[in-house]
Parts: C-alpha cells; structure tokens; sequence
C-alpha cells in the first residue's frame, strides 16, 4: 500500500457575492498534479470542497475564452495556466481587473459588447449582398494573411485587464474589439471603412492607446492588438493627410 | 422580480499606480516620462540660440549656468532618457507598420535596422561637425 504523502498547493481564491459589502479571499489547499492547470484546481474545490464557487469555463482547450482570470496577478486563462509554473505556490486567482465583479471570479461583460458591437465586426457590402447568402467573394491566400493574424481573437478580454488606459476610461473600445475593426478593415471583402471610421477615430478610439504594448503580451492566440491600433493609427494619419492635401480623391 | 437588482458589482481596476505593478508597465512609463526631459532640453536649446545673438557676458552667464553641476546631472539623465525613448521606440516600429512582400510580413530586423545606422551616421555627423567647428 503506497503511503506517499500528497503534495497540495495553496489556492488564494477572490470571493465576492452580490449581497456582501466587501469581497474577501478564500483560502484552500489542492493536490499537486503535474497535468493540472488552473482551471483543474477550481473545478477540484467546487466538486469537492466548496460547491459555491462561481467561475465560467466552457471548452478548457483555449478555444472558447471564457475563463480569463488573473492569476498571480497576471491575466491568464485559467486552462492553460499550468500549476507546476506557479509551484510551491501559493496561487492567487482573481477575477479580472478593469471589470466589474458580479461574483466570485465571474465579471460583466456588457460594456465590452458594446463597444465590439460598435466597430461592426463582420463584413459590410456597401450593396448589402451579404444578406442573401448566395454570393461569393472571392479572396487570394496573400489578401487573407493581411488580416488572418487579427482574426484569431477568441474575446478573452485578457487584453482589457492589461491595459491601463482600459483602468481609468471606461469609454475606450479598448485593444480586442479596435484589432477586430482592424482585421475587417483589412479583408478585401469588406467594404465598410467608411462606416467604421469615425467609431474608430473617435477620441476614445484608437487614438487613446498610449501603445503600452501589455495587451499584446497577454493575448494568448497572438493578435497583437497593440500592433492593429498603431498600424490603424499609421493609416488613419495618412487618410487625415490624404483629406487636407488631396481632397479630390476622397469617395464622398 | 421585476425590477429587483440582483448584482451589485464591484470595479477592480490597475489603479493609478499600475506603472509600478509590473517591470514592462515601468518600462513604458519611463518611456513616456522621457518626454518631459526632452522638452526641456529643447527650451534650453532654443534659449542657447537666442542667448548666442546677445551680449557676450549674456551668452557667458548661460553656459555657466548650463555647467552647473545640478544642470550636469540634469543633462545626464536627459541622455539617459533620450538614449532609453529612441532604443524603445525603433524597437516599435516593425509592430506599427506591416509591410508585406509575397504575401510574408517582412523580417521586423529589416525595419529596425536601418533606424540605428540612420541615427549612428547622424550622429557621426554631429560630432565630426562639432568637432570640425571646434578645431576651426
Ligand atoms: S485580442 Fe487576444 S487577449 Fe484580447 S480578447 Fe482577443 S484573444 Fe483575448
Ligand atoms: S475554458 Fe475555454 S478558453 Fe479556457
């Protein structure tokens, strides 16, 4: 019979409830597992120890993007945050910052669908063909890797708990939803620059990115937004020039 | 139910002494900050060329001040700086523009380059030009 004493680790776990005044942290040990990733640790404590933990997780492949979280104060998703990179621990998860906490690590992401709902992320014609769902557009493999990188974002929003210009306006449309004005501005089947323009060139558009880059660290799929806004920023000076100098070749 | 406010949520935000929450974010504030010392050194060029048309005893007392050992060390860290923002920002650069030959985003190596020889020959004409006013 094997008697090997079990290793655990520490979990500091954000706790808030709507009803409570304050939130608090919620202390708990968990086995050690070599394969386990935060997420693991969370769904061990509800299963096992305290079933009212809220969190939200769906695919715990990377894919969905629902279980951002900070995790030692970094923006992470919790399913590919692996705990033999945060041993002997302890592990502090929390909700992620620069949202609002509706409870425990679970945070309100209506503000966030506005503002992606507001730089109209799908492809605009300007005859409306889309509609009919019969026509093709057709695109070369050169004209769909212009844009292939900014379309890879899975709505983590680890990205806005990283950015400090996120932190202190809550106007800012902020790096996710700015990279996917980008990328379909980008596609060649895409019409709708002019119908974009003026939400992303707004003051709290891309021209309230201080390019502090973080975003572009966390993000686990790659898009670099940090890169999007500033080659949108790079575009946006050339069209403002394009305008003053050579208004003639301006579509009205 | 109707009505009824079922969360009452709470804001947790970077704070605003999130610059000091992680290397990277003092990285840039230091960048930004960097700004302000080269404003300055700016106003203090431009008053040297005004000075350089008045009185000599004028233009005298201005360098003087220039050299005062707190300008030194003013200046110091302006370079500081300086060399810190120009290091940082052309290292930007290839995230800012996306610059495509055969459908393949050029190496960033080939946009950052060519900034440092532009500023290293820049800067070996300054200094050989001081140098050669200097010696004349
Ligand atoms: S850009 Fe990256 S970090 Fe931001 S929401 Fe999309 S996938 Fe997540
Ligand atoms: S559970 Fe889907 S991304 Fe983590």
């Amino acid at each position: 019979m094997s008697t090997a004493i079990e290793t655990t680790i520490k979990f500091e776990v954000f706790r808030y409830q709507p009803d409570w005044d304050e939130p608090t942290y919620q202390l708990y040990d968990v086995p050690y597992r070599e394969d386990w990733v935060v997420l693991d640790a969370l769904n061990y404590i509800k299963d096992t120890v305290d079933g009212t933990l809220t969190y939200r997780w769906s695919c715990r492949m990377g894919v969905c993007g629902s279980c951002g979280a900070m995790v030692n104060g970094y923006p992470k998703l919790t399913c590919a945050a692996f705990l033999s990179e945060y041993m002997p621990g302890p592990i502090r998860v929390e909700p992620l910052v620069n949202f609002n906490v509706e409870r425990d690590l679970v945070t309100s992401i209506e503000g966030f669908m506005e503002k992606l709902e507001s730089v109209q992320p799908w492809i605009i014609r300007e005859d409306g063909a889309t509609d009919d769902l019969k026509s093709e557009y057709l695109q070369t493999p050169d004209q769909h890797a212009a844009y292939q990188q900014f379309s890879m974002c899975i709505n983590c929003l680890l990205c806005y708990a990283a950015c400090p210009v996120s932190s202190h306006s809550d106007e800012f449309i902020g790096p996710a939803a700015l990279a996917l004005a980008q990328r379909y501005n980008l596609d060649t089947r895409d019409e709708g620059v002019e119908q974009r323009r003026d939400v992303i060139l707004k003051d709290e558009g891309i021209w309230e990115c201080s390019f502090v880059g973080e975003c572009s660290a966390v993000c686990p799929k790659h898009v670099d937004p940090a890169g999007a806004i500033q080659q949108a920023k790079m575009t946006g000076a050339i069209d403002y020039y394009r305008r003053l100098l050579m208004p003639w070749t301006v579509k009205s | 139910m109707d009505g009824e406010v079922l969360t009452q949520p709470v804001f947790r935000s970077l704070g605003w002494t999130w610059w000091t929450k992680r290397p990277s974010y003092a990285l840039v504030f230091l960048r930004e900050t960097s700004s302000v010392f080269i404003a300055v050194q700016v106003v203090l060029v431009l008053v040297l060329l005004h000075k350089a048309g008045q009185p000599a005893a004028d233009y005298q007392a201005y360098l003087d001040f220039l050299w005062n050992p707190g300008m030194v060390v003013f200046h110091v860290v302006s370079i500081a700086f300086a060399l810190l923002h120009t290091y940082t920002w052309f290292n930007l650069l290839p995230q800012t523009i996306a610059i495509r030959v055969m459908g393949r985003r050029i190496p960033g190596l080939l946009l950052v380059a060519p900034q440092f020889g532009a500023w290293a020959v820049v800067t070996g004409l300054i200094i050989a030009w001081v140098w050669w006013v200097g010696a004349g």
